[in-house]
């Protein structure tokens, strides 16, 4: 085996072995995870009160149907982003920020490992942390709500497994900006304020607030192409029925392209800024 | 000195100290862009759909704008107990207050201010000025004091849902995540028409926690939407009174600290 | 009657610990295991005013819940506690505006501003009058060196400035009672005795009660002739330091590097000797032989590289008076 392939796959090891940890110490919020998904289910049961009452009742009540999405539709994506909403990058990672804020990213660099693979692989698992028991949690109680708000099964079994695939593209992708925002906190140490704002514009873009069929005409455009679709939206068409599994091959494709934009830039940003501090000592 | 006083003078440390910080004007556009996504959804359902019968997208906004605007006066002035259970008492400074000769309540009040929260109270002004400007609103003199009152309303109500969140803090942390139920979610619940609103949340949101007492009910009687007019002026009293109910509260969480440490 | 005055008083805390054993995950998601503290059982002692009081005792003794307890912030189970003949935790904001506290750990002042802000503060909070506030401030400025540093903002000042600015902090408004919690922890050797000055002349010109929590014996060394030791929540000593001294710590220790190995010989004075290669450890008895004769003695007849009079180690007291007392 060549030196490169042997330490990619010791890389790979050691990405994995941290994940595994952090998710395990993750693992043990679960009165959080309660709250949090009662917080959350409230929230949901909101947001469909106010769906049903738009095509229900409201004067042009056939725009729903019109721009592709039913009402059940849009109960079932209401439940599902509520879920998966919960992968989005919303803060850094608060190990990673502690050391960016101490300055202590130095030591970090001490270890043989890539950083960013190690941050990637930490960040990565943060992302899936919570959704262990609020993601379950609110899912069962999607599950098991009267037929008019209920989380309802998925178009078709193809579908589904597109939804599985595109999930799994959405986690890289989710986990992939996580790190550019990383990046880009590197370079600004003296505050929050535009990383808040890149993990704010991606969670509205994402479908987490309104699903994007439901956006105004002149940007669906706009909004399909646009990365922040893959978090949330791409995954959720795909089960309730308006991506048709032909179509997966694009829509999937988009995501990973997005994603590797999103390492691309993330890991030159990162790489510049951890040469700074080689040479300036932190 | 005065409480009031020592308050400003509080105020005004933090003002001081917040100024040096080089990413406050940031701060300030994070704030808008927050005030802007959230009813965000609303606005393109409403430009999707339509109204729903007497509902325009003007008398929602404007009912949400007034929560959200006392929701981010109490974020403005009583910052410090939005903090409170994450930091005061995690570090242990809370001690350090329980030695100075002054209440309390007005130390953590006093303890943190950021002035960009006021970019959420300005949003919500502007919302409200520009949904009463197109619902034909008779600016009288007893109308433009309901919309006031009720702002004033909505700062005592949410300044007494951080208080008693503070006050929970002392038994627990964990049960805290609920409270986000009444604080970020109370609003959302303006979302729902009055008529279709579900009954129970119509009632907790009145007789509990007094949302909607501090923004339906001052819209309604400042617009004449059917319902009696005196129940406009609720607002400041329902405010009032939940505060010393969050008060009590917070004065039992105060008692439990004392006898437990920290 | 006496300044301070503490009675039979208990204090228990409880303690949630994850429970052990099989299923402790499980069990841990429903039910907490608690279990119960005695901090402090029936402390009983007086401070009159003026006293510089020490008060000494291992980590976990219960000095800090004493303290806690005398300067308001925390209520006992049983037993009386007066203050300047009030209940501290019954009238908190009179008791609070008389007494000073300083924490080692945790600073009063306020990080991001400039000490003369705080100090300014803190004027209001405690309605200090004007005139007095300037003379105080003024005087507690060119006794610590504070000129200089008024108009740093705190997170700027190294350890030993900011632990001068915070005495004077909890001096502006002329507290009765100073509580001092570690204060020299962390500090270089030459802060420390600057510190140690200051707290000395500030009781003796003004008269101001200090009582002093510390796990450095060196302070108590310097500043206090009375010692209160408490142990297991008991109080294990309440009398003069040199009396506590002779009879728990009897033995010090002079540690000397020699130039070349030398064999043991006698030493009129030394108690034992030891030695290691260049090391000569010598153990005496200071109430008969003072450290510095020893010194003399030692380097009059030894090549001497280096020497070092190790410190009666606190620990070391209460661990014999443990033994004593059978704890």
């Amino acid at each position: 085996m060549s030196k490169e392939r042997s330490s990619f796959i010791g890389h790979l090891r050691a990405c994995l072995s941290i994940f595994r940890i952090k998710t395990a110490q993750g693992f043990q919020y679960r009165m959080a995870g309660l709250a949090g998904a009662t917080t959350g289910i409230f929230w949901v049961l909101i947001e469909i009160t106010v769906y049903t009452i738009f095509y229900t009742y409201a004067d042009t009540r056939e725009a729903g149907p019109m721009a592709g999405l039913s009402l059940e539709q849009a109960v079932s994506y209401a439940w599902l982003a509520q879920i998966f909403f919960l992968m989005q990058p919303m803060s850094i990672d608060s190990e990673i920020l502690g050391k960016i804020t101490s300055g202590d990213v130095g030591i970090e660099m001490c270890r043989p490992m890539d950083l960013y693979f190690h941050w990637f692989a930490k960040t990565a698992a943060s992302r899936l942390v919570p959704l262990f028991w609020r993601g379950s949690i609110t899912l069962i109680a999607g599950l098991l709500m009267p037929l008019s708000y209920r989380l309802t099964g998925p178009a078709t079994l193809t579908g589904l497994l597109f939804t599985l695939i595109s999930l799994f593209s959405a986690f890289l992708l989710c986990s992939s900006y996580a790190m550019l925002v990383c990046a880009v906190r590197l370079n600004i140490p003296w505050g929050d304020g535009p990383t808040y704002i890149m993990m704010l514009i991606g969670g509205v873009l994402s479908g987490g607030y309104l699903p994007l069929q439901l956006w105004p005409q002149f940007l669906q455009g706009f909004l399909l192409i646009q990365p922040f679709a893959g978090y949330l939206d791409i995954p959720l068409r795909f089960y309730v029925g308006t991506l048709m599994p032909s179509e997966g091959g694009w829509a999937i494709g988009l995501q990973l392209a997005w994603s590797a934009v999103f390492m691309v830039i993330g890991k030159t940003l990162m790489s510049r800024r951890l040469k700074n501090i080689v040479i300036q000592g932190g | 000195m005065n409480g009031l006083k020592l308050y400003f003078r509080y105020i005004r440390l933090q003002l001081l100290s917040g100024v040096q910080y080089k990413g406050w004007p940031i701060m300030i556009l994070q704030v808008i862009i927050v005030v802007i996504s959230d009813p965000i959804g609303l606005i393109f359902l409403f430009s999707r759909f339509g109204s729903i019968g007497a509902w325009t997208v003007e008398r929602i906004i404007l009912i949400y704008a007034m929560a959200v605007t006392g929701f981010g006066l109490a974020e403005t002035f009583f910052r410090g107990f939005d903090y409170f259970p994450w930091q005061m008492i995690r570090n242990g400074d809370f001690d350090r207050l329980l030695l100075r000769p002054r209440s309390l309540f007005l130390q953590v009040a006093g303890s943190r201010f950021h002035i960009h929260r006021m970019a959420r109270v300005g949003g919500g002004i502007i919302a409200i000025i520009w949904c009463l400007m197109r619902l034909n609103f008779q600016p009288t003199l007893i109308n433009i004091a309901i919309i006031v009152l009720g702002l004033i309303g909505g700062l005592f109500t949410y300044c007494g849902v951080f208080v008693m969140t503070s006050g929970i803090a002392f038994f627990t942390i964990q049960g805290l995540d609920w409270i986000f139920i009444f604080t970020n979610g109370s609003y959302q619940v303006t979302r729902c028409p009055m008529d279709y609103m579900p009954r129970i949340l119509r009632y907790m949101f009145t007789f509990f926690m007094p949302m909607l007492v501090i923004s339906y009910y001052p819209a309604s009687a400042a617009l004449g939407w059917g319902e009696a007019l005196w129940t406009g002026f609720l607002a400041l009293p329902a405010g009032v009174a939940f505060l010393m109910l969050s008060l009590g509260v917070w004065r039992i969480g105060v008692r439990h600290y004392k006898s437990t440490g920290s | 009657m006496a300044q301070i005055e503490l009675s039979g008083i208990c204090k228990t805390f409880k303690v949630s610990q994850r429970p052990e054993g099989r299923f402790a995950m499980l069990r841990g998601a429903f039910v907490r295991e608690t279990r119960l503290v005695k901090a402090l059982e029936g402390i009983t002692f007086q401070i009159d005013e003026g006293e510089l009081v020490g008060y000494i005792g291992p980590n976990g003794a219960g000095k800090s819940t004493t303290v806690k307890i005398m300067s308001g912030i925390l209520t006992p189970d049983a037993g009386t506690c007066r203050v300047m003949n009030r209940i501290p935790w019954r009238e908190r904001v009179s008791h609070v505006s008389q007494i000073g506290v300083v924490f080692g750990q945790r600073s009063q002042l306020w990080w991001d501003v400039p000490v003369m802000d705080s100090f300014s503060l803190l004027k209001d909070i405690y309605n200090i009058p004007g005139p007095a506030f300037i003379k105080r401030r003024d005087d507690l400025t060119e006794i610590l060196g504070l000129a200089s540093l008024l108009k740093t903002p705190v997170r700027q000042l190294s350890l030993g400035q900011r632990m001068r600015c915070e005495i004077a902090a909890s001096l502006l408004h002329s507290p009765r009672i100073l509580f001092l919690d570690e204060p020299t922890i962390g500090l270089d050797a030459v802060s420390k005795l600057e510190l140690r000055d200051f707290l000395k002349g500030e009781n003796a010109k003004n008269g101001v009660t200090m009582i002093l929590t510390t796990h450095d014996m060196d302070d108590i060394e310097a500043l206090c002739s009375r010692v209160m030791v408490i142990g297991h929540g008991r109080l294990l000593y309440d009398g003069q330091l040199e009396a506590l001294k002779t009879r728990y710590a009897p033995t010090r220790r002079i540690r000397a590097e020699l130039e070349r190995p030398v064999e043991a010989f006698y030493l009129p004075g030394a108690e034992a000797i030891q030695t290691e290669g260049e090391t000569w450890t010598v153990l005496f008895n200071p109430t008969q032989t003072p450290a510095h004769e020893m010194v003399e003695r030692l380097a009059g007849r030894l090549p001497i590289r280096d020497i070092v009079i190790e410190e009666t180690d606190i620990d070391e007291i209460i661990a014999t008076m443990y033994k004593e007392m059978g704890l």
